[in-house]
């Protein structure tokens, strides 16, 4: 706490208008049991509001934690193991790492290494003093289950900075420790079960907010103010009404929020009715943060410039240093152990006395016992703790030799009397709470207090003020203070209360345990006076032991030099003196009245003095010895030897065996102590230990909680596994390294009989049906060497041997990747396998037909243009390859014409949008430079997200031909049959004009038709063959009219053309019909000779000759339509006719042919 | 020979002269009556480009042709371009398809398709004449 905090407190409060929604950091501490607390608390919690989260849960360093994992099942919250760095923001959980200790600076976590050994850690407290410095009163702590005390400083610092504090309910708690530490400071704001912590902190929230921007409340509990301070006074006897009035504002204002009242005149009410909150208010106003060496620079600097020098100038007055405002008593126990190991060093024993006072005395009561928590030892060095601690169960105490040099009381430093002469004030962080007028009146009182020359140390954050001219600063920046010489007066406004109030406690009681050797008169005239002139005193306590004298004692009291502490009057004293001594000594004296012995008489080793012995009991039950010389000092003759006085000796032996007895029992005592001390420090150890296995307890506690839940999840897992492997239909069998059976499925029982006691037996023992069983093993134990999978084909062994199994053989590995056996799956392939063969068989089918057909098959793909070719098409298409059987598109194309290139590259394109499959058709030149024309079918095929155009391409140049043929031959044809029309026609005309009867003319067309039809019939007969010979035309021609054996038909083979058939038939059809009607064939007699030859130049000369048996008139009939066919029938021959016509022959000679010329 | 023709070409009037160019003999025959009977004198009949094509240049040129496209030795249309000019009159007379694109290559003949009748024959010189009167009244 300082004085900045509190303005800007005061600052905040007004800007808290802006931060309704601030987000607000609740630090959760938990240890042993924590977990489920934690669970708890979070599975209420609500994501949306503005709360963070940061979880410091005691962890196992050296154990992984699963807590995240496990709180995330249990809170609709986002939970994170911090990893050091992130800003906390709202609706999330953030869990410490083990190992580190966390705190939080600017709402941003940090990790660092502990500083301390395990055992010694405080994880919770270090997290809640940064969180409380970082978000002061928007800090919230919760204390949850966890043994030890870790926590309850933290909750303290909390407190200071303004945050809230919950602790679970010790009853719902696992381990109470914690939460009844934390209870224990008495600052705890509210109790509750996990369950409710969530709610109390939202309405704490809820109500801060509200009341944050609600400055009436401030105005009303400053308007009310001086009358709560009043309530207090009377209950408390303490006024407050000067104290810094943010300080108690803000601190009632908490009050008012935690009691959840509505304003200040309530609260004023409540505190004036309630004594109880009258006291919680009264603690609550005295909340300071204090711990051991707090500021250690500051407190080194003392040290140095202080305790160190005022230690070696210093020889006998005892060192005096005053703390007001001690609280729990930290501050005053660090400057007792600083001095105690400054004496130690610089090898001095002086007094010290170390007023530590407050005016809280619950708090001066835990002070006095110095039981701190374990916690707090970490503040103090580590080179003074073995000294200045001992360890005790959760706790630590000052040792005694510590404790008594600290005097604690309730002191209030404004109203009661200071105390006086002290080397060094040491009051730090009390002025920072006081107002002005209080720090104004209290610095002159520190003035006084001190002796000349005397100290001052002041907090970190105090100042001296104006008072300038009371101190002078020795070190600023550590705020050591030195009185000046200037003479002081009793503090005015301590004058003036003097009187009505509470008994004080100052200066007047008892200072001193009466070790001090300080004269009675600090007068150096008073001494001069007390050791010359005045009878010599001593002053003793009730057991005789010497506090001061004055004057010469030798004649009553004899010197021993040696043990200087054994100051005792009875044992120092003389004969005649001792006796009278032991008397008084023992004797109940009565303050105030004074005795007197007369005639005493002393006798020393010189001489004899007689004396009158005076007893003066003080209040303090020291008595005053004051002896008064009765005669001259009498020096004892060497001759003047003493009597044996038995009565004498007598007591002096009794008083020598009771001194040896003394030494004795002395001695024992010291054995007893240093056997008590060897035990303490063995207890010590044991406390330290104790503690380490504790910490350890909880770690292992938080493990088990852990662990407890993996197992839940293994349980799970096991299940889910198991429902696995009773529901799977893969076959499937686990061995271990010694290919014994670890687990198998049921579906395994077809290939491996198992039953239920196999399980362990080694896999070698069952008989399995499959052929392969002995490689199978092998194969086991090489995937187990090797650590690599393997797979293979094995088969059954049954009768029908028709199951194929693929079996994978997998090492079965542990988590940290060693071979543990192996896992074997079966897979059935039967089907699969007779499905391959089927699809080979009709690939085969599918491949001879392509074959035949001439089918090559090519696939585009459209991606990267280019075209797949098999051996057919490539031959086809006498493609060039670039690569593994594929070509460019563009190489192909070139190769067209430009319209092809078109309608290709058009049905390529319109293909994609299109299901249907295209083809088009082509004209390639191949190597021989013939044109090839190809035709391709293809469709659209879209697999594995890439395009392609599937398809057949074959040569159609033969069919192509055979069609071109097929349209000549149907328009020859054409031509043909129109041509025989036209004959016909003709015929027909040509028959109309000769004939002079219809039946005639009838008669007349059927035998040319006939013989038109009949020469026709040659062509048909010969086609293809050999070349139709005249011969045959000539036969056909006389075939009607004559058998063949009345006529010489004589002639080489001489082919007719095709051309030269119809008009050549024509020719000897009207011949034919001649020689039957008029000549030989018909009523005259003779014979026919048809002859022929053949030219050289290929010239036929045919002679039709009809030889007359008898002399025969020349006939004119034969001239008109008959000679006219015949005429022509020659010009078409290219051709003549000539006919010789005698009485005893007619010879018609036709010549035509090539070398012919025609007329 | 000759006396045979000299039979035909007495019987015929004196219309004009024409040539036949056809390789089917009984069809040549046929026709050559008809023109004779339609009173033309039938100066020759070809079977062959190379017979037409000898006569026209030997001056046997006609008043009208008949032409039969497809001769022994080919197509008829040297003997039609030597025809043409001679400004003589065509008519093509072919069982062929594709009349309509010869008589783009000559647009004064004209086209009998075959088989055809002497009506039509006739006809088709009728239209000639027609054409051929045309300037004559002037």
């Amino acid at each position: 706490m300082n004085i900045e905090n509190e303005q800007s407190d005061g600052k905040s409060a007004r800007a808290a208008e802006v931060d309704a929604s601030r987000l607000c950091i609740v630090g959760i501490g938990a240890s042993a049991g924590g977990l489920e607390a934690i669970g708890d608390m979070l599975a209420m919690a609500d994501p949306d509001s503005n709360l963070a989260y940061v979880v410091i849960q005691h962890l196992d360093p050296d154990h992984e934690s699963l807590l995240a994992e496990i709180l995330s099942r249990k809170t609709r919250l986002e939970v994170h193991q911090a990893s050091g760095g992130e800003t906390v923001e709202r609706g999330r959980v953030y869990i410490i790492p083990p190992g580190h200790k966390m705190t939080i600076r600017d709402a941003k976590l940090e990790l660092t290494e502990f500083a301390q050994p395990r055992g010694l850690r405080r994880p919770i407290d270090d997290f809640f003093e940064s969180l409380a410095e970082d978000q002061g009163h928007y800090a919230a702590c919760v204390i949850l289950s966890g043994t030890g005390a870790d926590g309850s400083a933290g909750l303290r610092a909390i407190k200071e900075f303004g945050g809230v504090c919950i602790v679970q309910s010790p009853e719902t708690a696992r381990y109470d420790g914690m939460p009844k530490a934390a209870q224990g400071t008495g600052l705890v704001d509210f109790v509750r079960s996990p369950e409710e912590i969530f709610s109390a902190l939202q309405g704490y929230y809820t109500h801060m907010i509200m009341t944050e921007t609600d400055t009436e409340l401030q105005e009303a509990v400053r308007d009310n103010i001086d009358e709560i301070c009043d309530v207090l006074s009377t209950t408390s006897g303490h006024d407050f009404s000067e104290y810094k009035r943010t300080t108690l504002v803000r601190r009632i204002e908490r009050r008012i929020k935690v009691l959840n009242l509505q304003d200040a005149d309530s609260y004023l009410e409540r505190v004036k009715d309630d004594p109880e909150e009258a006291e919680v208010l009264f603690r609550e106003l005295l909340i300071n943060v204090t711990r051991f060496f707090r500021d250690p620079d500051q407190f080194e600097r003392l040290r140095e410039k202080v305790i160190a020098p005022m230690i070696s100038e210093k020889d006998h007055e005892p060192i005096r240093i005053w703390v007001p405002g001690c609280s729990s008593g930290e501050e005053a126990y660090t400057l007792a152990i600083m001095i105690a190991d400054e004496m130690r060093k610089q090898k001095k024993s002086l007094d010290v006395n170390i007023f530590a006072t407050d005016i809280d005395d619950q708090m001066l009561k835990n002070a006095r016992t110095g039981i701190y928590p374990l916690s707090a030892m970490v503040d103090v060095p580590e080179e003074l703790r073995d000294s200045y601690t001992i360890a005790r169960d959760g706790h630590f105490q000052i040792p005694a030799r510590i404790r008594d040099m600290i005097r604690f009381s309730i002191h209030n430093v404004t109203r009661d009397p200071p105390f006086s002469s002290c080397d060094l004030i040491s009051c730090r962080n009390l002025l920072i709470y006081f107002g002005d007028k209080l720090q104004n009146a209290t610095l002159p009182t520190f003035q006084y207090a001190l002796r000349p020359k005397g100290y001052l140390f002041l907090g970190s954050s105090e100042t001296i003020g104006r008072f300038d001219n009371l101190f002078t600063a020795v070190d600023d920046r550590a705020r050591i203070f030195q009185r000046t010489q200037r003479s002081v007066d009793y503090p005015s406004h301590l004058r003036s209360q003097q009187s009505g109030r509470k008994e004080p406690i100052g200066a007047s009681v008892p200072v001193s345990r009466g070790r001090s050797r300080s004269s009675l008169m600090p007068d150096r005239v008073a001494d001069r006076i007390l050791n010359t002139y005045a009878p010599s005193t001593i002053h003793c306590a009730k057991d005789g032991e010497i506090l001061s004298s004055s004057g010469s004692l030798g004649k009553y009291l004899k010197a021993t030099p040696g043990r200087m502490d054994d100051q005792y009057v009875q044992s120092l004293a003389l004969q005649g003196l001792r006796e009278p001594l032991s008397g008084i000594l023992r004797d109940t004296l009565t303050p105030g009245r004074r005795r007197v012995i007369r005639g005493l008489e002393s006798r020393g080793e010189f001489g004899s003095q007689k004396f009158d012995l005076i007893v003066d009991p003080l209040a303090d039950s020291t008595l005053i010895l004051v002896f008064i010389e009765r005669a001259k000092f009498e020096p004892i003759e060497d001759e003047d030897i003493e009597d044996y006085e038995p009565s004498e000796s007598h007591v002096q032996s009794l008083e020598e065996e009771l001194r040896n007895t003394q030494s004795r029992l002395y001695t024992t005592v010291e054995e007893l102590e240093t056997a008590n001390e060897e035990l303490k420090s063995s207890n010590e150890e044991m406390m330290s230990m104790n503690e380490e296995l504790q910490s350890a307890n909880e770690e292992l506690s938080t493990v088990n909680d852990e662990l407890s839940s993996k197992v839940e999840q293994l349980t799970q897992a096991n299940a889910d596994l198991s429902n696995f492997f009773a529901s799977t239909d893969l076959p499937l069998v686990v061995v271990d390294t010694k290919k014994c059976i670890r687990t198998y499925t049921e579906a395994i029982l077809d290939i491996y009989p198992f039953q239920g006691a196999d399980e362990g037996r080694p896999l070698s023992e069952i008989t399995s049906s499959l052929r392969e069983n002995s490689s199978v093993l092998d194969n086991v134990t090489e995937v187990m060497e090797s650590g690599e999978v393997k797979q293979l084909q094995v088969r059954e062994r049954s009768s029908d041997g028709s199951r194929i199994w693929s079996l994978l053989i997998t090492p079965y590995r542990t988590n940290d990747d060693q071979v543990d056996g192996a896992t074997l799956v079966f897979t059935d392939l039967t089907e699969s396998t007779n499905l391959r063969d089927a699809l080979d068989v009709e690939a085969e089918r599918l491949k001879l037909a392509l074959k035949v057909s001439e089918l090559g098959v090519w696939e585009f793909d459209a991606d990267r243009q280019v075209i797949d070719l098999d051996e057919t098409a490539r031959r086809h298409l006498d493609a060039q390859m670039a690569d593994g059987g594929s070509v460019e598109l563009s190489e192909l194309m070139s190769r067209l014409s430009k319209s092809e290139k078109d309608e290709i590259q058009d049905v390529f394109a319109s293909s994609r949008k299109e299901d249907g499959p295209f083809e088009f058709t082509f004209s390639l030149a191949d190597r021989t430079g013939a044109m090839r024309t190809l035709q391709a079918v293809g469709r659209h095929v879209e697999t594995g997200g890439s395009t392609k155009l599937l398809g057949v391409v074959f040569d159609v140049t033969k069919a192509n031909e055979a069609t071109q043929i097929r349209e000549l031959m149907l328009r020859e044809m054409n031509h043909r049959v129109k041509n025989l029309f036209s004959i016909i026609t003709g015929m027909l005309r040509v028959v109309g004009r000769q004939a002079e009867s219809v039946p005639e003319m009838v008669r007349g067309m059927e035998d040319r038709i006939s013989a038109l039809a009949r020469s026709h019939d040659l062509t048909q007969k010969k086609m293809g063959e050999e070349a139709i010979l005249l011969q045959d035309v000539i036969d056909v021609a006389l075939e009607p009219y004559c058998d063949a054996a009345d006529c010489r038909i004589e002639g080489p083979d001489v082919s007719v053309s095709n051309a030269e058939l119809t008009s050549l038939a024509l020719l000897l059809h009207e011949w034919a019909t001649n020689t039957s009607k008029y000549g030989v064939l018909g009523p005259v007699d003779g014979r026919l000779e048809v002859t022929w030859s053949q030219g050289n130049d290929g010239t036929v000369t045919l002679e039709w000759n009809e030889i007359y048996e008898n002399e025969f008139e020349v006939r004119d009939e034969r001239a008109g339509f008959g000679a006219t066919l015949v005429r022509i029938a020659a010009a078409q021959l290219n051709g003549s006719v000539d006919v010789n016509q005698t009485s005893h022959d007619r010879r018609t000679i036709l010549e035509y042919g090539k070398g012919h010329e025609g007329d | 020979m000759a006396k045979d023709t000299k039979a035909i070409d007495d019987a015929a009037p004196g219309r004009g002269t024409v040539i036949i160019c056809e390789d089917e003999a009984m069809v040549a025959m046929d026709l050559e009556f008809i023109f004779q009977d339609l009173g033309f004198e039938v100066i020759g009949t070809y079977p062959s480009v190379k017979s037409a094509m000898k006569a026209i240049e030997h001056g046997n040129v006609p008043d009208l042709a008949l032409l039969d496209v497809r001769l022994t030795d080919g197509n008829v249309f040297p003997v039609a371009d030597a025809l043409a000019e001679h400004d003589v009159h065509m008519i093509f007379h072919s069982g062929h398809a594709g009349l309509e694109e010869v008589s783009k290559d000559y647009p004064d003949a004209l086209c009998c398709p075959k088989p055809t009748t002497e009506r039509k024959i006739e006809a088709t010189i009728a239209e000639l004449g027609i054409k051929e009167r045309l300037p004559d009244p002037l």
